[in-house]
């Protein structure tokens, strides 16, 4: 009896701290888990990512997302993945000559601290039968400050990830003795494989003062190092966007919104580079001059004016751009809510981003549904978006109603 | 085995009824938000939005939590944003912020849009996210970590004739 208060007492002093960490963990295993990736291989067939139960399992289609294979499981030890609106699995398929093609899955797991994660890796070289074990790549061995948001860039057997990472910040803060305004937002970090993911380089800091919890988004131009694109802090208060060179880390501001908030906007953009190197990007800001979704491009240092984007007050978000297929042919897909129900909205450039088709809906969801997202790497304009009631559906924009 | 199991069963019992001891954690759907205002009609009042997501919502909770003890005639009102979250654990969370006295709500759709569209279309998610309502019903929206001196100074300015 005596052991037993003591056990109560105990426990009822811990509770109230443990309980906020708890509820980060539950509130991660309960959610949905919507979010999705789709990359396709050289053949045309689409890999798909997904999280359920624990797990990420991958599955395989060769009648561009109709069906779908029976899923793998990719990490054989249930974690509490994280894989809803910007923290998403990542895949893509590595194929390098003379080289059994090398299919890689990237995520992140919630640690029990509240915030607390970690970015994980698992690849598969046999042909998507089976995955290798599990690893964790940021390698600063803190499980108790944060490491989430993995985007990924793949070309041949050169594979780049990029993530949000606290160690920094954590770090300083600790130093100014826990003062939060030591230092500002988070920081990038980014580690390489020129081996399809066999080993990797030691993590680096591409940038500090990142905004906290926005989607990051990798590109891969024809030659060279991926680009970058993420919410950025600037000046110490900007949450605009900022785009470096992965390799030289040089930041140019792809976005001069002056969106000054001490807020978390959940809200990333996204990046496309065209054959001919002409960067695309589309990001969403609450800036009170001209909130709402925006498009703009750059080729060398010409630097296109911001165009607007879809319907501010159907609460468009979430958007992502396509360049590829036909020279200078653009797509600009994005999520709109009106009416009870989620609406698909596309445009269309056929000259490189400078005029643009009307605005169109593509398909509709009246349940939760996650972000719309392309299929990487596919040579045609591939829109995926999952859904709760629809399942993945799989939308060629090439192809015009 | 079998005193082991009977003591972690007294341990969740517990858990539970510390947990929910604060006031209920109620379901915010379209029709909330006005029924908010109603309740408070004639009276200062702030709605704050927040989210276990978020890393600036602590700051925010606590700024707010010094200008409630400073100002008990002003309401304050709690919402999560966080959909199909445990109630007591939100209610534990709140009452570290020591908003405990708080009233609290918690997002009930799985389309987060449908209840920011009932509430104001040009908010588009982004956390901390506050509404000052004066006395008069004079509402102000604010994105980002509340401010001891804008709350201030909002509250005296409806002091003024």
């Amino acid at each position: 009896m005596r052991i037993l208060l003591f056990c109560l007492s105990l426990f009822l002093a811990t509770a109230e701290a443990h309980d906020m960490s708890a509820h980060w963990k539950t509130l991660h295993q309960t959610r949905g888990g919507l979010a999705t990736a789709l990359a396709s291989d050289s053949t045309g067939a689409l890999w798909r990512v997904e999280a359920r139960a624990g797990h990420l399992w991958v599955s395989r289609s060769t009648d561009t997302g109709k069906t779908f294979s029976a899923p793998v499981r990719v990490n054989a030890e249930p974690e509490t993945v994280m894989a809803e609106g910007q923290n998403r699995p990542q895949i893509a398929v590595l194929e390098s000559s003379g080289q059994a093609p090398v299919v890689v899955v990237a995520w992140v797991r919630a640690r029990e601290k509240v915030f607390a994660s970690e970015v994980r890796f698992a690849r598969s070289v046999d042909g998507g039968v089976s995955f290798e074990p599990a690893r964790t790549l940021n390698d600063d061995g803190q499980t108790d400050i944060g490491h989430s948001f993995v985007a990924l860039a793949a070309q041949g057997a050169q594979l780049t990830l990029a993530w949000i990472d606290a160690r920094a910040s954590h770090a300083a803060r600790t130093a100014a003795g826990g003062k939060r305004d030591a230092y500002a937002g988070s920081a990038i970090f980014v580690v390489e494989s020129q081996d399809a993911g066999a080993s990797f380089a030691p993590n680096r800091k591409l940038a500090d003062h990142s905004c906290e919890c926005c989607q990051l988004s990798l590109a891969s131009p024809a030659t060279g190092a991926p680009l970058l694109l993420w919410r950025h802090i600037f000046e110490g208060k900007f949450r605009d966007f900022a785009l470096a060179d992965v390799s030289t880390g040089v930041i140019t501001r792809a976005s001069s919104d002056g969106w000054a908030i001490t807020a978390c906007p959940h809200h990333g953009g996204d990046l496309a580079i065209a054959a001919d190197g002409r960067q695309h990007w589309v990001w969403f800001t609450g800036a009170a001059g001209a909130p709402g979704l925006h498009y703009r491009h750059q080729s060398g240092n010409q630097l296109s004016p911001a165009q607007a984007v879809g319907n501010l007050d159907a609460q468009a978000s979430f958007p992502v751009v396509w360049a590829g297929g036909a020279p200078n042919e653009v797509h600009l897909a994005w999520r709109e809510f009106s009416d009870g129900a989620y609406a698909l909205r596309t445009r269309r450039s056929q000259d490189g981003g400078v005029s643009w088709s009307a605005e169109r809906t593509v398909a509709s969801s009246r349940n939760a549904a996650d972000n719309p997202r392309f299929v990487r790497a596919a040579p045609r304009p591939l829109l995926a978006w999952n859904t709760q009631e629809e399942g993945t559906r799989v939308f060629d924009l090439g192809v015009q109603p | 085995m079998s005193l082991l199991r009977k003591l972690l069963g007294l341990l969740v019992l517990v858990a539970a009824t510390t947990a929910f001891a604060s006031a209920p954690v109620k379901p915010f759907t379209t029709e909330s938000y006005a029924a908010i205002l109603a309740a408070h009609r004639g009276q200062p009042l702030v709605v704050a939005f927040w989210s276990l997501d978020c890393a600036h919502c602590p700051g925010s909770l606590a700024t707010l939590a010094r200008f409630a003890r400073a100002h008990p005639k002003v309401s304050v009102v709690l919402v999560a944003t966080d959909t199909g979250a445990d109630p007591a654990a939100l209610a534990s969370h709140v009452r570290q912020a020591a908003l405990a006295q708080a009233e609290q709500w918690v997002f009930a759709d799985p389309l987060p849009e449908r209840l920011r569209l009932s509430i104001d279309s040009r908010w588009w998610g982004e956390l901390p996210r506050s509404y000052l309502i004066a006395a008069d019903g004079t509402r102000s929206a604010h994105s980002g970590v509340l401010d001891a001196g804008q709350l201030a100074q909002w509250l005296s300015a409806q002091r003024q004739p």
